[in-house]
């Protein structure tokens, strides 16, 4: 089968018409729909899931309802309708599917699925097909149990890691969609069926028993087996309900919290903010405390500026006195030798008399003197008193805490700024998840885990139910053969009818572990070459299945490795899909959103190399986090058969162009 | 002259020093402990800063509350000694009437300065070294 246009008209964000041309050369096979989160990827892929099956998948493969459906612009302008149409070849003959609903006619504005009226037409090669053939036909093309594996949500991927934990819930249901796909169920229903033959018919023999001496015993321990039966069942049946409804209560939560996603992120956000102020404010407070030990002391460093000039002054002054009395003292001797001259005229070398002249000029010497000495005179008493003062103003001392405080002060303000920018952020933050209850969020994880709790309980209870259910048919199975090898029983119609459903059952049993087998193996096969080409790990030997078609990887020394990257479970991922796929069907488009997630730059190389080769027709529906035009498209420009851009016009509305 | 005992503030300036540490000092009862300032802190730095700045105080428009006695507030005459030392007191003041005025106008000061900015402009007060 191979896509050749697809026509939406009001689908989810797709407002009016909108045409899709798919690439039809066989090595130009790739399109590329590039399109934000938001945008429409996956509704565009839902678009193709719903032309074909009638049904839109959300999260947790729930239904989206119809009126979810309509384009919610168109509906609030009160076009209710909304339609696909398909144009694809298969086998050499062309086909025209076109599915459309409305809203019926009576009803105003509709709220539930049968609000809605779904009409749809099939042609092939231009012939009308009858309407109950239609889902007949589009089935022999491409099996609705197979979509799961070529319309394909990447997000998904993650959940095929859980078909490596045995009696995971999870894991059952993924390894149930994959046995649908491969067929396995027609063999189990023969299997179901005989099953309950052979139960009907245990029941007439042990009623026939009843009559039989020798077996009378058997009966009514076969009696009161089969009661028990009845009580295990209705507790599987009860417990698996149970199971069911705490399963869909955690699915509620996670989609509630998956949407809560930025918020919760944003709140984390808040948190860090918050935390960054406390620190801020802890040290403002702390700075706060050392300013003001700081000014306590402050007035004696301004103080301290003040006095040091005068300081200077003061010990000038005092230098002056002291030298002036230095002064004093040399003028005094001076006189004190001169006057011994004129009490004693002599000279003291030649004892000669000194001349007039001479005395004369010596008594003039000692009035200059004296009067020089005079203006020196100093009181002592001043000099103390500068002293006095010089001691008292040196015990006034700084410690720069002047300085010290304009620092805090400029460090304070910048702290200031600091707050108040992350407040204004706290705001823009909170004006974003406004409206939002982060309790909520929170009380709603708390309940999560009680309820995960709960269901690995119920498991747990299912799994020893199961257990005594199935020891309690083998007990019943022996006490049947022991009934037909009595003598009263052989030859009956009822254990005649016992052994031949027992066989036949077996057969079933045998033919559905040999059909899984080779199934798994196929699957195995198929999943490791993709494996091979994927891995960036060129010594891993290749890939392991597991009774529930989980892969693991096998090293170099033949161990399953234990603990395994993102990427890899990823890649592990792909290549199961890729071995379904082959598996399930020889040919056919595949649709693949958002597939490469996770990968770092070479594993995605490797996937992008790959992924033409792994259909005839490969739709890759991605972001540019995932797929960078400008650097990764060169790894396989030359298998784009087609590009495709989602434009945003509204967050309601978007439109897929054509780009280069 | 004759140094009084006790000197103070006028009672609106008191009432000013009394708001000025309330905003000073953290207004939240904190458990451990933290630094709090005192009158006498600002009061000695009013002082201080209006000697810096060579001012020269009025008289004070009212009487004196004599609030804080003299021998603790100027411990070791830093204050008094500076005064004497610059010769800034007028001759029929004693020296700590002049100490008296240069708080009341400092504090005053202080406080217009802290209403109008809500804070104290403490750059200028500390950074000019002159």
């Amino acid at each position: 089968m191979k896509l050749k246009e697809l026509v939406i008209h009001n689908f989810m964000p797709y407002k009016g018409e909108q045409t899709i041309e798919f690439p039809q050369h066989e090595t130009q096979n790739v399109m590329l729909l590039f399109g934000d989160n938001m945008r429409g990827k996956t509704s565009f892929l839902n678009s193709i899931r719903w032309g074909f099956y009638g049904v839109a998948l959300g999260r947790h493969l729930r239904l989206i309802p119809r009126v979810n459906l309509v384009n919610s612009i168109a509906a609030a302008e009160g076009d209710w309708s909304m339609s696909i149409k398909l144009l694809f070849n298969h086998e050499g003959r062309e086909y025209e599917l076109r599915r459309i609903v409305d809203k019926k006619n009576h009803v105003a504005v509709p709220k539930i699925d049968s609000d809605f009226e779904e009409t749809i037409g099939l042609k092939i090669d231009g012939q009308v097909i009858a309407g109950d053939q239609i889902s007949n036909e589009i089935n022999q093309v491409s099996p609705e149990e197979i979509s799961r594996f070529f319309l394909f949500d990447g997000e998904l991927l993650q959940e095929y890691e859980n078909l490596l934990v045995e009696q995971n819930e999870q894991g059952e249901k993924i390894k149930e969609h994959i046995e649908q796909a491969l067929g396995v169920p027609a063999l189990i229903n023969g299997r179901d069926e005989f099953t309950s033959l052979l139960k009907d018919a245990r029941r007439t023999q042990t009623r026939d028993a009843k009559n039989s001496s020798d077996a009378k015993m058997y009966a009514e321990q076969q009696r009161v087996n089969e009661t028990k039966q009845l009580t295990l069942e209705k507790d599987i049946k009860d417990l698996e309900t149970q199971q069911r409804d705490v399963q869909k209560q955690i699915d509620d939560i996670e989609d509630e919290l998956k949407n809560t996603e930025a918020v919760q992120r944003k709140k984390n956000e808040i948190d860090v903010l918050i935390g960054k102020r406390d620190t801020i404010e802890d040290q403002l407070a702390y700075d706060a405390d050392e300013q003001r030990s700081l000014f306590q002391n402050a007035w004696k460093d301004v103080l301290f500026q003040s006095v040091q000039p005068l300081m200077s002054t003061l010990k000038s002054k005092r230098d002056s006195l002291l030298q002036a009395a230095q002064a004093k003292v040399v003028l005094d001797a001076k006189i004190s030798d001169l006057q011994k001259s004129l009490d004693s005229p002599f000279c003291p070398t030649c004892t000669q008399p000194i001349p007039k002249e001479e005395m004369d000029g010596i008594t003039l010497r000692i009035k200059e003197l004296k009067a020089e000495s005079e203006l020196s005179i100093v009181n002592m008493d001043d000099v103390t008193s500068l002293n006095s003062q010089i001691d008292k103003l040196s015990k006034i001392t700084s410690s720069n805490e002047g300085q010290r405080i304009c620092e805090l002060a400029a460090k304070q303000r910048r702290m200031q700024v600091s707050i108040i920018k992350i407040e204004t952020e706290l705001d823009e933050i909170e004006q974003e998840i406004q409206g939002f209850d982060t309790d909520l969020i929170t009380r709603q994880r708390e309940k999560k885990d009680r309820l995960s709790n709960q269901l690995f309980k119920l498991n747990s209870d299912i799994k020893d139910s199961k257990e005594q259910l199935k020891k309690l048919l083998e007990t019943q199975a022996h006490i049947s053969t022991l009934i037909s090898k009595s003598s009263g029983s052989k030859g009956q119609a009822s254990t005649i009818r016992v052994n031949l459903y027992e066989g036949l059952e077996s057969l079933f049993k045998q033919s559905i572990d040999d059909l899984r087998d080779a199934l798994r193996k196929d699957v195995a096969n198929y999943a490791s070459e993709a494996f091979a080409e994927l891995t960036t790990e060129k010594t891993y030997s290749g890939l392991e299945i597991n009774s529930n078609y989980g892969l693991s990887i096998i090293d170099q020394t033949g161990n399953v490795l234990k603990e395994r990257s993102a990427g890899a479970e990823q890649i592990v991922a792909l290549s199961l899909i890729d071995g379904l796929n082959k598996t399930a069907r020889k040919t056919g488009p595949i649709v693949m959103d958002t597939p490469l997630g996770r990968l770092d730059p070479k594993h995605r190389s490797n996937v992008l190399k790959y992924l033409p080769k792994m259909a005839d027709q490969v739709v890759l529906l991605v972001h540019e986090g995932e797929i960078d035009p400008t650097r990764d498209l060169s790894n396989f420009a030359a298998r784009i058969g087609a590009r495709y851009q989602i434009k945003r016009i509204s967050a309601t509305e978007s439109r897929i162009e054509r780009s280069n | 002259m004759n140094e009084p005992d006790r000197i103070g503030l006028t009672p609106l300036v008191a009432e000013q020093l009394d708001e000025l540490l309330s905003e000073l000092n953290p207004n939240i009862e904190s458990t451990k402990e933290t630094v709090k300032l005192i009158k006498f802190d600002i009061y000695r730095l009013a002082v201080s800063l209006g000697l810096k700045e060579r001012k020269s105080p009025p008289e004070l428009k009212e009487k004196s509350n004599s609030a804080f006695r003299v021998g603790e507030l100027d411990r070791d005459k830093a204050l008094f000694t500076v005064v004497e030392c610059l010769e800034c007191c007028p001759n029929d003041t004693s020296i700590y009437r002049y100490i008296e005025r240069l708080a009341e106008q400092g504090i005053q000061e202080f406080y217009q300065e802290y209403q109008q900015r809500g804070e104290l402009p403490l750059t200028e007060y500390f950074s000019d070294k002159s």
